[in-house]
């Protein structure tokens, strides 16, 4: 059965986007900045709306954003990257 | 530390001394076979005890209420987490509880009204423990299974 994972680039796109700062962005995406924290060290998987907000607020695209990776786990668990 | 997890940490602080508290109220002396029986003070020092953890709580909501922007979806699908994770602990508790005293007092048709006080007051503090509990668990490690 395929599982995946949700990844992003926040940090590096915060940085290229004139050093936004953690506080900057979840104003802009209307969230906390501990729920930036969080997404940047993988804590958290955000909803598609504040996926949207966040991509928006960095100028980009969600998929550039959050990527999806999928991982197939065969029946004794070891995982395959595809 | 945010707002909700600062509330989060006071309110398990406040319900733990409560529980604490009441605890060793209820074990003092004969313990429940007296508990407000002949004058019995105990009743009384609990109620106290409750009354004081209602205002520390209080206290505790009007001082760390949020500010504009100050929650957002993760603290409110944290917040929902805990409260099924406290459901579940409240419901074990007074099944369990409620068995063992059963199972307890079987033979002597009879249970000291002590243990329904006590199984009040811990199912109501064990629900705001547990709750708090698992909200600052869920802020230390994380939610990955939302997206």
């Amino acid at each position: 059965m395929p599982e995946g994972r949700i990844t992003n680039r926040i940090r590096y796109l915060r940085f290229i986007n004139g050093e936004m700062t953690q506080e900057q962005l979840a104003e802009k995406a209307g969230c906390t900045r501990q729920t930036i924290i969080a997404l940047e060290q993988r804590k958290y998987h955000p909803s598609l709306l504040l996926a949207f907000r966040i991509a928006r607020a960095l100028g980009q695209g969600i998929e550039d954003v959050f990527q999806y990776e999928e991982q197939v786990v065969e029946p004794r668990g070891r995982e395959i990257p595809t | 530390m945010t707002q909700p997890q600062r509330r989060a940490l006071c309110t398990l602080v406040i319900w733990g001394i409560v529980a604490l508290v009441f605890v060793a109220l209820f074990l003092w002396g004969d313990g429940p076979s007296t508990w407000a029986l002949y004058d019995d003070w105990r009743p009384k020092a609990a109620a106290l005890v409750l009354l004081a953890g209602f205002i520390a709580f209080w206290m505790t909501l009007h001082a760390t209420r949020s500010r504009r922007g100050g929650q957002d979806e993760r603290d409110a699908l944290i917040q929902a987490k805990a409260c099924a994770v406290a459901l579940v602990a409240v419901m074990a508790y007074v099944f369990l509880a409620s068995i063992g005293l059963y199972v307890r007092y079987e033979s002597q048709s009879t249970v000291p009204v002590g243990w329904l006080w006590f199984l009040a007051y811990t199912t109501f503090l064990l629900g705001w423990i547990v709750g708090s509990a698992a909200s600052l668990y869920y802020y230390h490690v994380g939610l990955k299974n939302h997206a």
